[in-house]
């Protein structure tokens, strides 16, 4: 065998170390994650007992919502739950939640608020007809589906009765999606539907029927907990037009199931039965919601945009439905149109109507100048129907003396959206479409507007909104703590909570939405962050779509607080500041390429720092000198090392992609002070000052809470001394005693054995400001 | 004989105008000279002693056609002798002209011109009845122009040069290649003449040929010898490299259809019949193609052809076809074989299927079995509508119905239960090919067979259905039957899969060259493609699940062969008149799902016809060509015809069928119908499917199926993928399909010693008969009277109470196991002991009767 041979097995068998070194290695700190809570919801007025459960949720000693009023003490000789308080005045919403403990304050949880009245919860699962769970109606059951379960639920109805079942899951972050289905009282299936959180009948008979669930992929377990109501009340599922304009009353058509005074219509729902319609007068605010009431509503992450400038309407004119309808709000006037045929309009303007049906046209025809630059926005799978809207902008060509109609020339074709802003932990790729156009000269044009997904019915069945306004460029942001890099075959997208320990800088990813070509620089500053915690100034840069922010704890640093991102930036003379909204991934994902990941935005922030343990690395860099020439500069960096990471590791400068060039900085094994040498040059850094940082990772062993087995170990030992001391008549609680001694300090000594762990480091940022190519001025 | 004898009757005055029917291209001076001639042959025909013995004989060679004329040294034509119409004489008969030297003939009946001139031709029977025929020849010493697309190219066809498994094949062979069939003969020209520096052909000594010897055998030929020296194929082949290879005119007459003669005859048993074959050409000429033609049965139990076109019966009544072939042309000959027994009585007829049913029977002379008993029907229907076994109380409740119509009333309620749903889900999720390729297309395979079976349950008309699906758009868990399009990924798939599927018409072959079965070619094949050619997929919600869309433009598909851009068409059709915003798909819909369409719904009602008879009244159900005719037309046509008037209603098209009293026949064969194959004179027995089976083992043995990842007792029957298959070796082993392809042929009914080991000595079964909670089990321990619980066990395994004997047979066995139990230590031992093989018993009992074929078959 030759020499070459043997070296590349050599060099094989370290890849494969090195590989599965990696892949046991991208464990992470411990950090708390909140998977489950149930129930999932309670009665406002209500003190209701919760139970979560997660990874590294301990010494949990309370919950967090975004509604400061509803408030939660835990329950005495328990770990895991919870008596949460709502009060009485609190209205039907969705609220969150999030646990807090020894490693800081958890993901958020979706955690419903429902109406006084009956919650219900079974002891035993209904898995048979002959179980089936007693349903009264507008009472609320709070349940969970296990894996390859069929749940049953039985209710008295009458003959020509209309209802619906309402499923809440998907909202309150549950993995179910729910198959229902109707049975008379022998289990004789009479109508279903799929995939649905509505499920709408009118009783044939007077008699007991049966309401049957399951998972759609008969999956289940803690994971896919539920809220189910059967209900008389009207469900609405959009309205026509989409969107209102600000602070004035229109009429709308609202659609759905069970509206008093409505009448059936020709349009289609999601389970593809038509659909009634009632016409209202709708006061819209002047002013939009709060983006957190819009996030179960519309919760993906591509309707941020939208939810920033909506609003929920709850009734009127006797309809109140049991789930309130978004509208969009907008200051230009709002048309709207029927299922079928073109409306002349005057933009700029707001247009809404439902996609047509087959072989028939819907859209606007309007009058435009040459050199008039409108944007084009098509709203609707945002909006969180399944269609793909698309819009064709046609010119009127001028007949010719023979021609017997106007021609039509296609102009422009808008498409989907497909720009992915936040990679796979922030997916924003959409299928609406979007363009900026300027008249190519004056005329009549019209915009046809289709659903590329058409069903072959031909029947009208999702609304669309049709945006045809003036350039207004403006931004919008989303913030969530920076992903750890992968390595090897990782393709897992962990749950991230934003939690700090002490002595240590933390990178959040910053998502900026432009809006109408907008292209400048975002400044980036915090506030409202836990004493000890400070932010630096970074930006995202002119025609970047992210950047990142870093956040620092001092060594003193403690608290939860509602900290705050703000975005400035000038567009023309006016400066805009825009508050982020802070996102989450819902639930861990382990291989992207099987499965893509939930993300949402939270409803309130919640920022924690763990107290009881500093950061394992902390780097610090010190004044920098710069070579003769300016190419070069020697940054000093002090690093600190606490427990076992002492190994050797690389930090890259990064903030500007120009220095994706430049070289590593070698950090050799245990050094704590070394002078890094930095080409500065070969990045070619534009003048001006540019906020830089380091990043790296360090493989290193971690002891989880080392302290507890010493004190378990002494809990142990006076257990021990305990029962020897034990008189006969209390030997068997000394026994006792000590078996849970003992179980805590085995569950201690395992928490306490060393495990690798692949640290993701960053280094305070610094400012460098570059005078001319290659001459780069640095300041600590 | 009997039937025969019935049809022997005479109509004299028909004969002569049958005779003297004019050659269209005669000239008025020959019509002149025929007339006279034929009234001479009429006057002598009326004294001849063959008429007064009561029987007409007549020689002709073409439905309507008078005097023959040949034109050149080349031309032949093929007589036939016909007897009253019916019988084919043509190898029975003398041939003779006069006056001679104008015409030979051979004993088979086939007509040389000799020499320019008029003649008679004359075909005597052997009692002496004799038949004339007018012929004249013209240019008998100049040989025809030659032209090699019309008359080289299909020597190699006749002598199957350019086969699949020869020179036809896409490769060639031994580096000479032909077009397959010779569908391409620019391209058999080029290869022929051109290639290999032309060695192939030798002008100066034509015999020495290569092409010549090879085929003759002369020099070793791995496809041995093709050609006689002297035949006429191999004259003419000489001839043509004599003359240089003319390639023929441009503009040459082409074949534009095909004559076959006579196209329809009822044929004795063992008889014969003589086929003529004639090719209509593009300028309006015709030519006896008849030794230059391929035959071919469709059923080849039924009867053989040989080269020259005579079509030998055997011993078999029914009815079949024979595919004619030339020159890319198909014709067919439909034969009934009648049985001839006495048909006095038959069952009532309940509805049209029975009408026409039993109307064919009449024909062929096969009398029906007798009408099932009403327990062997409950349990047919039920496995055929529900897939399932019907329970005790279903055979208690049938038995206590003794009303009219109970056995329609248990159809109806069949066709209510989801039963029916899930059960025909699962036969159209596999034919759908809802397969599960991967883990992450669980979701997909899972909600497209909700679909499906949701589709079925609240009875969604088949052209909505089937509409629904070919111009599905979107995402999977909004609209599943875009999860077919993750199958079918490809346009040649897409069309492919939708022909055979929803019209019975296999394009497959058609993509690479002309259909040899059918007529469709590929720019057929193309343009039918290009409907889905705007079909486009986007990443979907979740990996695996792409999102289905029709893109905006022209829709086009190349065709392969010349690269001609092809536009959206039916099949058939012109183009489809359309615009870049419009998807062709919606177009094929309008067009498939049309009442007109010629296919649609004869091909659903074909392939369930199949699964509750057995056989497809065109079989295999989805290869519905001129050349499979169905076995009952008409029946065919007024299913079809009712389906479509019904809105396209699959259930009322179930109730038609289970309701008819064809459907109900008992499946015992009288003393003429054991060998019926094709006039469903009798239910046709056939194993349960594996799903059903597995079921049903289950309902037997009080047994439950887990399937990873769905509910505990989750029936074979409902499940939704292919996946499942790998979890059970029983489905395996019984056929349950893959999900492959659109072929109900993937299905697997045929039995196998891997079936009969696994139901007789299985650790699987086996173990169903043994746990703890088995119907042994409980039937051990339950108190009620053996033969009480030896009824209900025959109940759930025949749904019929047993007989006496059989009661009586079971109990004997079960005392007699428990009696021959060893004692035990003790009492209590001794008691264990024998409740242990009283169980035992149980067990065998219950193992015997899955292991018989009253179980394992619908019959």
């Amino acid at each position: 065998m030759s020499r070459a041979s043997w070296g590349h097995r050599i060099t094989a068998g370290w890849l494969l170390v090195g590989w599965l070194s990696m892949a046991t290695a991208w464990a992470q700190l411990p950090l708390a994650k909140l998977n489950t809570v149930f129930p999932l919801g309670g009665a406002a007025g209500s003190i209701v007992e919760v139970a979560v459960s997660g990874s590294d949720l301990d010494e949990a000693d309370g919950l967090i919502f975004s509604d400061p009023q509803v408030t939660a003490t835990p329950v005495p000789g328990t770990t895991d739950r919870f008596r949460v308080q709502l009060p009485a005045e609190l209205s039907e919403d969705r609220i969150d939640l999030r646990v807090r403990g020894r490693y800081g304050v958890s993901n958020p949880r979706a955690f419903a608020v429902g109406m006084p009245g009956t919650e219900l919860r079974w002891t035993q699962a209904p898995l048979s007809p002959a179980q089936a769970f007693e349903l009264p109606l507008e009472a609320v059951v709070n349940g969970r589906v296990g894996a390859q379960e069929v749940l049953w639920f039985r209710f008295q109805g009458e003959a020509g009765q209309a209802l619906g079942v309402r499923i809440e899951a998907r909202e309150l972050d549950s993995k179910l999606v729910a198959d229902l289905a109707l049975t008379d009282a022998s289990g004789a299936e009479l109508s279903r539907v799929r995939r649905r959180e509505w499920f709408n009948f009118r009783l044939p008979a007077r008699g007991v029927y049966l309401v049957r669930l399951n998972d759609s992929l008969y999956r289940g377990g803690d994971t896919h907990g539920f809220r189910l109501k059967l209900t008389a009340r009207p469900s609405v599922a959009f309205a026509v037009p989409q969107v209102l304009q600000a602070g004035r009353s229109q009429r709308a058509i609202v659609y759905g199931h069970r509206l008093p005074g409505g009448h059936s219509s020709h349009v289609l729902g999601a389970d593809g039965e038509p659909l009634e319609e009632r016409e209202l007068e709708i006061v819209a605010p002047a002013e939009p919601a709060h983006p957190s009431a819009l996030v179960g509503t519309l919760g993906q992450p591509s309707a941020t945009p939208l939810a920033l400038g909506s609003w929920l309407w709850r009734g009127s004119d006797g309809v109140v439905p049991l789930q309130p309808v978004p509208f969009g709000l907008t200051a230009l006037p709002v048309v709207a149109g029927a299922s079928t045929g073109l409306v002349s309009v005057m933009p700029p303007c707001e247009f809404s109507a439902l996609f047509p049906a087959r072989g028939l046209s819907s859209g606007v025809t309007f009058e435009a100048k040459k050199g008039d630059v409108f944007w084009v926005e098509l709203t609707s799978e945002r909006w969180g129907h399944p269609v793909d809207s698309m819009a064709l902008v046609q010119r009127a060509k001028p007949p010719e003396a023979s021609a017997k109609a106007v021609a039509w020339v296609d102009v422009l074709e808008l498409a989907d959206t497909e720009q992915n802003l936040g990679d796979r932990e922030f997916p924003t790729a959409h299928r609406d479409a979007a363009a900026r156009w300027e008249v190519p000269e004056s005329g009549s044009y019209r915009i046809l507007v289709r659903d590329g997904f058409r069903r072959s019915d031909g029947s009208a069945q999702y609304p669309y909104r049709l945006s045809l306004r003036r350039e207004a460029p403006d931004f919008q942001l989303v913030v969530f703590p920076m992903p750890p890099g992968r390595a090897g075959e990782d393709r897992s997208i962990p749950v991230l909570p934003s939690v700090l320990r002490r002595d240590q800088t933390l990178a959040f990813r910053v998502v900026a939405f432009r809006r109408d070509g907008f292209q400048g620089e975002i400044e980036l500053s915090a506030s409202n962050l836990p004493p000890g915690v400070r932010a630096s100034s970074t930006r995202i840069l002119a025609a970047q779509n992210t950047g990142v922010l870093l956040l620092s704890a001092s060594a003193e640093a403690s608290g939860v607080a509602p900290w705050q991102l703000v975005g400035n930036a000038s567009v023309g003379s006016t400066m805009l500041a825009r508050v982020a909204s802070v996102a989450s991934v819902v639930w861990p994902v382990i291989d992207y390429n099987i499965e893509n990941p939930v993300v949402r935005r939270s409803r309130a922030s919640g920022l924690g720092v763990v107290t009881q343990e500093l950061a394992p690395v902390t780097i610090r860099v010190g004044t920098a000198t710069g070579s003769a020439d300016g190419a070069t500069w020697k940054f000093p960096l002090q690093i600190e090392r606490r427990g076992e990471f002492q190994g050797a590791f690389k930090l890259k400068a990064v903030g500007q992609t120009a220095l994706d060039k430049v070289s590593e900085i070698s950090v050799p094994e245990k050094a704590t002070n070394l002078v890094a040498e930095v080409s500065l040059g070969e990045a070619r850094l534009p003048s001006g000052t540019h906020t830089l940082w380091l990043q790296g990772t360090l493989i290193g062993k971690y002891r989880q809470a080392p302290e507890a087995l010493v004190s378990a170990e002494a809990d142990l030992k006076v257990a021990d001394q305990a029962l020897s001391a034990a008189k006969p008549e209390g030997k068997a609680a000394a026994e006792t005693r000590k078996k849970d001694a003992e179980a805590r300090r085995k569950a201690a000594e395992e928490k306490a054995k060393p495990r690798d762990l692949t640290l993701a480091i960053w280094s305070e940022p610094f400012h460098v400001t570059v005078v001319s190519v290659a001459k780069p001025e640095v300041k600590p | 004989m009997g039937f025969y004898s019935m049809h022997l009757s005479l109509n004299f005055m028909n004969f002569s105008s049958m005779v003297v029917v004019a050659h269209p291209k005669a000239s008025q001076v020959a019509r002149r000279a025929l007339l006279g001639v034929m009234t001479l042959l009429v006057a002598f025909l009326v004294g001849s002693p063959g008429l007064l013995q009561g029987a007409t004989l007549k020689v002709h060679y073409r439905a309507g056609a008078g005097e023959l004329v040949l034109d050149s040294q080349d031309a032949r034509q093929q007589l036939l002798a016909t007897l009253n119409g019916t019988q084919d004489m043509s190898r029975e008969v003398s041939w003779s002209a006069e006056p001679s030297g104008i015409v030979r003939l051979d004993t088979t009946g086939r007509v040389i011109p000799v020499a320019d001139g008029a003649a008679v031709i004359s075909a005597k029977s052997r009692d002496g009845v004799t038949a004339r025929l007018p012929v004249r020849v013209v240019h008998a010493g100049q040989p025809a122009p030659l032209h090699f697309a019309n008359q080289i190219v299909p020597i190699f066809t006749k002598n199957g040069c350019n086969g699949g498994g020869c020179h036809g094949k896409a490769a060639g062979q031994n580096g000479f290649r032909l077009s397959l069939l010779g569908f391409e003969p620019d391209e058999d020209y080029e290869h022929l003449v051109r290639e290999a520096r032309g060695r192939r052909l030798f002008p100066a000594d034509p015999p020495r040929s290569m092409l010549v010897t090879k085929g003759t055998a002369e020099m070793p030929h791995g496809g041995g010898k093709r050609l006689e020296i002297g035949s006429d194929d191999y004259r003419r082949l000489v001839r043509w490299i004599a003359q240089g290879m003319p390639a023929g005119k441009t503009n040459a007459a082409t074949v534009q259809r095909l004559e076959v003669f006579p196209s329809a005859r009822t044929l004795a048993l063992n008889g014969e019949q003589q086929l003529v074959v004639t090719a209509h050409y593009s300028d309006g000429s015709t030519e006896d193609v008849t030794r230059s033609s391929l035959f071919e049965p469709n059923d080849k139990d039924m009867a053989s052809t040989d080269a020259n076109g005579l079509l030998k019966i055997f011993n078999q009544p029914g009815e079949f076809a024979v595919m004619v072939r030339y020159q890319g042309q198909v014709a067919t000959f439909r034969a009934t074989i009648p049985l001839g027994a006495p048909v006095d009585r038959l069952p009532l007829a309940k509805n049209f299927v029975d009408e026409l049913v039993f109307k064919q029977l009449k024909q062929v002379g096969m009398p029906p079995s007798e009408i099932s008993d009403k327990s062997t029907f409950l349990r047919r229907v039920t496995l055929d509508i529900a897939g399932r076994l019907p329970t005790p109380d279903d055979v208690r409740a049938f038995e206590a119905d003794t009303a009219s119509g109970d056995r329609d009333r248990v159809i109806d309620r069949l066709l209510a239960s989801t039963d029916y749903a899930d059960y025909f889900a699962g036969k159209w999720a596999a034919l759908l090919r809802n397969k599960r390729s991967e883990p992450k297309h669980a979701r997909g395979t899972i909600v497209f067979h909700a679909w499906v079976r949701d589709s079925l349950a609240v009875n969604k008309s088949y052209d909505r259905f089937v509409r629904e699906l070919l111009t599905a758009s979107g995402e999977v868990s909004e609209n599943p039957p875009v999860a077919w399009f993750r199958q079918v990924r490809t346009l040649q798939t897409q069309l492919e899969d939708v022909s055979q599927l929803f019209l019975g018409q296999r394009m497959q072959c058609a993509q690479c060259h002309h259909h040899p079965y059918e007529k469709w070619s590929q720019a057929d094949y193309w343009s039918f493609g290009a409907a889905f050619s705007q079909v486009s997929y986007k990443p979907g919600v979740q990996p695996g699940e792409e999102i289905v869309i029709h893109r905006r433009g022209e829709a086009k598909a190349t065709n392969k062969k010349n690269g001609q851009a092809m536009k959206p068409a039916a099949l058939g059709q012109s183009a489809f008149d359309m615009s870049v915003d419009d998807d062709p798909r919606v177009f094929l819909a309008d067009w498939m799902t049309s009442p007109k369409n010629p296919w649609f719904a004869k091909a659903l009602v074909n392939r369930y016809w199949k699964h509750f008879f057995g056989r497809g009244l065109v079989d295999p159900e989805d290869d519905m060509r001129d050349t499979n005719p169905p076995s009952n037309p008409e029946l065919l046509d007024a299913l079809a015809a009712h389906f479509v008037a019904s809105g396209f209603d699959l259930k009322e098209l179930v109730r038609t069928l289970a309701r008819s009293t064809t459907y109900q026949l008992s499946a015992e064969p009288n003393a003429y119908n054991a060998k019926d194959r094709h006039h469903f004179s009798r239910f046709y027995p056939r194993r349960l499917p594996a799903e059903v089976l597995l079921d049903s083992v289950n309902t037997l043995t009080g047994g439950r199926s887990q399937f990873e990842g769905l509910p505990s007792g989750t029936r074979a029957i409902c499940l939704p993928d292919n996946s499942f298959n790998a979890q059970s070796y029983f489905l395996t082993v019984f056929g349950r399909p893959e999900g492959s392809s659109a072929c109900e042929c993937e299905r697997s009914m045929e039995a196998s010693l891997s079936q009969s080991l696994h139901l007789l000595n299985s650790k699987d079964i086996q173990s169903r008969l043994s746990a703890d909670d088995s119907r042994p089990a409980r039937l051990q321990t339950d108190t009620r009277p053996d033969p009480v619980k030896v009824g209900e066990l025959y109940q759930l395994a025949y749904a019929r109470s047993p007989s006496l004997e059989e009661v009586q047979r079971a109990t004997e066995y079960l005392a007699r196991k428990a009696g021959a139990s060893k004692p035990g230590k003790d009492a209590a031992e001794t008691e264990a002991l024998r409740v242990k093989a009283r169980r035992e018993a149980w067990e065998d009992l219950n193992w015997a009767l899955l292991n018989t074929k009253e179980f394992l078959f619908n019959h």
